[in-house]
């Protein structure tokens, strides 16, 4: 492996885990402070996706696709929200997972009914091309640019976390729920709030990946998935754990896929590499993941009481 | 004399600054009714998670039996003989209250994982449990379902439960929480025919119960034990009083 | 969530051997009406039964909401897939081995998912299936992403054909009372007042000098392999098997099964699962969209009646029910 490559790999695993982020922030948040399993957060995702390549398509404008995309998909987390995962705060963890599950059918197939199977994305043509940032090292432009927006949107979650008053109501929610009840934090309107901005940063995740990961119905679950890994290993609740643990996934994931082959190649017979290559490679994320839970079985960084 | 039931040597627990259980020194000898009485937040509950192995104690030794149990899990110690009842009912709702009893007594006799006898063939196993639950008084409630007790029989049931598992020490975790007089009464009576049979630890408010029943007197106030000994002595020891006491005998 | 100590789901003593019988009456029939399609149908959704059934076993009885179930079937159907492939059919020696390597998985993924609880333990399991799935997608030597197609259907000697639509069915049948009879014997023994137990307070439970841990790993494990058993079913049944069978969705589509027919109860995966592929295949008649339509169905019902069908018909003899 060489320095160029192993570069180049760091930088995807950056980007794969930024993205991640994206979609772990939210996801912790309401499993954080409502104790709420939702599986449709990646639905939203999806839906962000679909909604961006609609508009750019229409306004021909990569630009403006993304940015109308995110506002109307936070208003439709926040409709769904208000409406009907309200209803479920108090319920068990299984009839959430049920309901919510029952929302990604009926949400799948209403994006397959409005926009069919899949939808073209492309990067603007003003991204297509490679940028070289060291000597020998070119790296595509477009990822680049979501490695700045990913860092950019964990640095205003940051300050907004930490800095503003939502940000403070949203820590003592997450590590006391009923606590921050009793001192008369209006949960309700702050929940919808958080949820709406999970849904908008679900789009822009949707929105930027489209293009590299294709724009399909059901891109939502193979992603929701390594979410969830991201927060059992950062710990529920913790916004922190999920940036700690989205990057730990994104380059643990981009790693294994590139190194993993390469490893067992020298290792190991042809035959043999062939088959346990790829597979060690696609379970390294969980075998990381049991690691992580053998250890801390609440996660690294769990804040919940 | 005997080697005391329980031995708690100098146990220390914090919770980042607050010191829940300060050097807490305490015996339990065979038979004895030994009351722990201290205000709300003396660090009653902490102790009682200690002692039951639901929570691990920062330093400090707890002898059971002359046996050093600190290693070991709540289960582990209920096998030994150290048993509690909870300050908050915790029953098993679902079941019929003799189904309750009969699963205390399941876990102290026969095969731990026996698949494919039903229960309800085991005689010895339920007349047992109907012996317990003629002892605690809910013998005509026995088909009744744990939820639908009143509170106050539940909370006999829950002192039951502990009993069905024939220990040697019992930590009882305010077992009058929440009962008006009468059954408050039923509960004193309870305890006190279990005296000289079983080792008891009573954490409890009420003080009536407590003088009555108590042999000996601990009072926990700030996770320090302030004073121990015989209740006449309590009574007027003007530490306690002033600690403790004077806020509850201030009618 | 369903509460029932007893685990009586049809109240008369007579019902179960009533009901065998008029399976086993129908079976025959439509062997003799030609109507083999409706019979291989009937032992598809037996098989799902089957599998949702030992869903409920670890999610109805243990309250522990596993979302990886689907995991184990996989398992039991790979199992027997790549047996037969390597040349060896005999299914005394395949089911066995698919109920003894899903076990085995859900042992291992049982001791590390069991020390965590609530939303973690969900999500674990759910990690540790789709970890499964993606490695039966890179296995390439037995399909990898396309599946493996089986040349014949597993050998039990004795001139039992499987091919035999109606052998088979009786097969299917066989297993799937035979699993419940285990089940309802289980439930009722010792070990199942403990399991019942430790779903209602395992706090209390541990306080009564039980492990429940280890009753818990148990539960996980016997779950796992009479899914594995589903799943050796399952392979014969399609001749072919797919990493898509252990998709986590397909695991949801378990739990789907479960709350319809009845959470808790012995039969309950069963009537959920001939309910709801009942439902597909009618819905699928108009629409090409009908998982949109089933969509709604289950969220009304998780909303409306959490205990599932089988709840809402279920009398109990005195006490309230849970909500």
């Amino acid at each position: 492996m060489t320095w160029i490559l192993f570069l180049e790999q760091s930088l995807n695993g950056l980007q794969f885990g930024l993205m991640l982020f994206l979609l772990a922030s939210g996801l912790t948040l309401v499993f954080g402070i409502m104790d709420m399993i939702n599986l449709a957060h990646g639905a939203l995702y999806m839906v962000g996706a679909f909604l961006a390549a609609w508009l750019v398509n229409l306004t021909q404008s990569f630009l403006w696709g993304v940015l109308l995309a995110v506002p109307l998909t936070a208003v439709f987390g926040m409709v769904l929200e208000s409406t009907l995962l309200r209803t479920l705060y108090r319920r068990d963890h299984m009839s959430q997972v049920l309901a919510t599950f029952a929302l990604i059918l009926i949400i799948n197939e209403a994006v397959r009914m409005i926009w069919g199977s899949d939808l073209a994305l492309s990067a603007p043509a003003a991204l297509s091309g490679p940028v070289e940032l060291l000597p020998g090292l070119k790296y595509p432009s477009y990822r680049l640019v979501i490695i700045g927006v990913g860092l950019a949107l964990a640095l205003f979650l940051y300050l907004v976390v930490t800095q503003t008053r939502m940000g403070a109501w949203v820590r003592a929610g997450a590590s006391n729920r009923d606590m921050a009840m009793a001192m008369g934090i209006n949960i309700q309107r702050l929940f919808t709030m958080v949820f709406g901005l999970g849904a908008a940063m679900c789009a822009v995740a949707g929105a930027m990946l489209g293009p590299l990961l294709a724009v399909q119905v059901g891109m939502g679950e193979s992603i929701l998935i390594l979410a969830f890994v991201v927060i059992v290993i950062g710990g529920i609740g913790s916004i922190w754990g999920a940036f700690v643990g989205s990057l730990l996934v994104g380059f643990v994931d981009t790693f294994g896929r590139t190194l993993l082959p390469h490893l067992f190649r020298e290792i190991f017979p042809p035959q043999v590499a062939a088959t346990a290559g790829p597979a060690a490679a696609s379970i390294m994320v969980y075998l990381l993941m049991a690691v992580v839970l053998f250890i801390r079985p609440q996660g690294l960084f769990s804040r919940r009481a | 004399m005997a080697d005391p039931v329980l031995q708690v040597k100098s146990l220390v627990k914090h919770f980042g600054a607050l010191c829940a259980t300060d050097h807490v020194s305490l015996d339990v000898r065979a038979g004895e009714i030994h009351a722990l009485i201290g205000p709300n937040g003396a660090g009653k509950t902490s102790l009682v998670a200690q002692l039951s192995g639901l929570l691990a104690s920062d330093s400090g030794q707890v002898l059971f039996q002359g046996q050093d149990i600190g290693g070991l899990s709540a289960h582990q110690r209920v096998r030994l003989g150290l048993v509690r009842s909870f300050q908050i009912t915790r029953l098993f709702k679902s079941f019929k209250v003799r189904d309750n009893v009969a699963l205390a007594v399941q876990a102290r006799t026969g095969n731990p994982y026996s698949f494919w006898r039903p229960v309800a063939a085991e005689r010895a196993l339920h007349d047992e449990a109907e012996s317990i639950l003629q002892e605690i008084g809910l013998a005509e409630r026995a088909d009744e379902l744990a939820q639908n007790l009143s509170h106050g029989e539940q909370r006999v049931l829950e002192v039951g439960l502990a009993m069905a598992t024939a220990p040697k020490l019992l930590l009882l975790d305010e077992p009058m929480a929440g009962t008006g007089p009468e059954e408050s009464q039923r509960i004193v009576d309870l305890i006190a025919g279990l005296k000289s049979r079983v080792a008891i630890l009573l954490v409890e408010h009420d003080m009536d119960a407590v003088f009555r029943l108590a042999d000996r007197i601990s009072v926990l106030v700030n996770g320090a034990v302030i004073a121990c000994g015989e209740p006449q002595a309590i009574r007027s020891d003007p530490m306690v009083i002033a600690a403790y006491l004077g806020e509850e005998h201030s009618a | 969530m369903n509460t029932s100590t007893t685990t009586a789901t049809l109240a008369k003593p007579w019902a179960w051997p009533v009901l065998i019988a008029l399976a086993i009456g129908l079976g025959w029939l439509m062997q003799a009406q030609g109507q083999s399609f409706y019979l291989s149908m009937l032992s598809r959704m037996m098989i799902y039964g089957l599998a949702a059934c030992s869903l409920n076993l670890i999610l109805g009885y243990g309250g522990l909401v596993s979302f990886g179930h689907a995991a184990f079937v996989g398992i039991g159907a790979y199992t027997v897939g790549i047996l037969i492939t390597e040349g060896v059919p005999s299914g005394w020696i395949g089911f066995p081995a698919a109920m003894l390597v899903s076990a085995l998985f859900a042992a291992l993924i049982g001791a590390i998912s069991l020390r965590t609880r609530g939303v973690y333990f969900i999500m674990i399991t759910l990690a540790f299936a789709q970890m499964v799935y993606y490695l039966a997608n890179s296995v390439k030597a037995y399909g990898g992403d396309e599946g493996l197609n089986i040349r014949m259907r597993s050998d039990f000697g004795f001139g039992i054909n499987l091919k035999n639509d109606l052998v088979f069915y009786y097969l299917v049948l066989l297993c799937l009372v035979l699993s419940l009879w285990f089940m309802h014997r289980l439930m009722h023994s010792r070990f199942g007042r403990v399991v019942l137990a430790q779903r209602d307070d395992d706090v209390r439970t541990e306080a009564l000098g039980f492990a429940v841990y280890r009753y818990q790993l148990v539960l996980f494990v016997l779950a796992g392999a009479m899914g594995g058993l589903s799943g050796a079913l399952m392979v014969n049944q399609q001749n072919y098997v797919n990493p898509n069978l252990l998709d986590w969705t397909q695991s949801g589509v378990l739990m789907v099964m479960v709350i319809l027919g009845g959470v808790g109860t012995l039969a309950g995966g069963l009537w959920g699962a001939l309910l709801l592929l009942t439902l597909e295949d009618v819905f699928a008649e108009y629409t090409v969209h009908w998982q949109f339509y089933v969509g709604w169905i289950l969220l009304a019902v998780v909303l409306m009646a959490p205990k599932g069908l089988a709840g809402l018909f279920q009398r109990r003899a005195k006490g309230v029910q849970h909500g």
